[in-house]
């Protein structure tokens, strides 16, 4: 799949990641190679200006919190961003509804 | 001074230290959210070496590839400033906001024309109407900016473009208001040293500072 098309929807995943539980640069990344199957290949460095954006937005909180014996800043989703989240689904479900209808199956 | 210029390094960085170190050099900004960004890249970069440490890879091999899998600094240095010029943008968005917030009242009591007979003329009344619908205007306009910068992320991203638009907009409302309080003062209370006294503390000073503030977020992007 073209890395372009998944960067597109990368505020998304991230809001996605989040949603469990709190965590920290480092692991939002490995989240999202895991859940992408390695699919999302970008600069892992590029995640953590749209994480100061998604802060800004108001999706994110984030704090220095301990992980594993080491201090980290740690995010996590606020009400706006499950709400953003939800969103986000939502109109990929509707998307990939009309994709599926118009492409149909080979 | 931080000139922002990168450092020039012949070879490709390949420790985690020196990746830092060339990410800290080249990364000009509001000094706690450089520091924040700064902390995190060797946060990261620590715990992506001790992963790959784990899966047997040497110290030496894990660092290099843990700051590949990083970016290079020519992609992430631009990203990373952007956040920076932004986060700028944003505090001169609030000093150029809280500067104009407290015109009115200034306006209305010491340094307004209710303050003592009117002048006559024209040109006074003008300039009185300049100050209160261009005043407004511009209060609107900052908190436009802050909109954009903050909660506006949620439908588009601000980039240096807002940060530039909010630096310009900074520096032509201060110039604006000084020139327009420097004439209205001359008109009306002439000589008078305590109309100059508060002319200075409430309008020149507030203003450069919040200018001098526009001029270095300018300066980042």
């Amino acid at each position: 799949m073209k890395a372009d098309a998944l960067r597109g929807h990368l505020d998304a995943m991230i809001l996605a990641v989040l949603e469990k539980e709190p965590l920290h640069g480092y692991a939002i990344i490995e989240a999202l190679s895991l859940r992408s199957g390695g699919e999302l290949d970008l600069p892992t460095g590029t995640v953590y200006p749209a994480l100061r954006r998604l802060e800004a937005a108001g999706h994110l909180k984030s704090t220095w919190a301990t992980a594993s014996g080491r201090k980290r800043r740690t995010y996590t989703l606020s009400v706006g961003g499950r709400r953003a989240l939800a969103k986000q689904r939502d109109e990929w479900q509707v998307f990939s509804a009309v994709v599926d209808g118009v492409l149909g199956k080979a | 001074m931080r000139t922002g210029e990168r450092v020039a390094t012949l070879e490709r960085v390949s420790t985690a230290e020196a990746y830092v170190a060339a990410l800290d050099e080249s990364l000009v900004g509001p000094r706690r959210v450089r520091r924040g960004l700064v902390q995190e890249a060797r946060d990261h970069l620590d715990d992506a070496s001790a992963a790959l440490s784990d899966a047997g890879y040497d110290r030496a091999e894990a660092e290099r590839i843990a700051v590949a899998d990083f970016g290079d600094l020519d992609d992430i240095v631009p990203a990373f400033q952007t956040t920076l010029a932004v986060a700028a943008s944003r505090r001169t968005a609030w000093m150029l906001f809280a500067v104009l917030a407290i015109q009115p009242l200034l306006w209305d009591g010491p340094l307004g024309p209710d303050n003592g007979p009117a002048p006559d003329g024209v040109v006074f009344a003008m300039l009185d109407n300049a100050v209160e619908y261009g005043g407004g205007a511009m209060i609107l306009a900052a908190l436009a900016l802050l909109v954009a910068t903050g909660i506006g992320n949620r439908w588009f991203a601000a980039g240096r473009g807002i940060a530039r638009l909010t630096a310009i907009t900074t520096l032509v409302s201060a110039a604006s208001i000084k020139v327009i309080g420097l004439a209205m003062v001359l008109l009306s209370s002439g000589r008078d040293p305590a109309a100059w006294l508060l002319f200075v503390v409430f309008i020149i000073v507030p203003f450069s500072v919040t200018a001098t503030q526009a001029r270095r977020t300018l300066a980042l992007c």
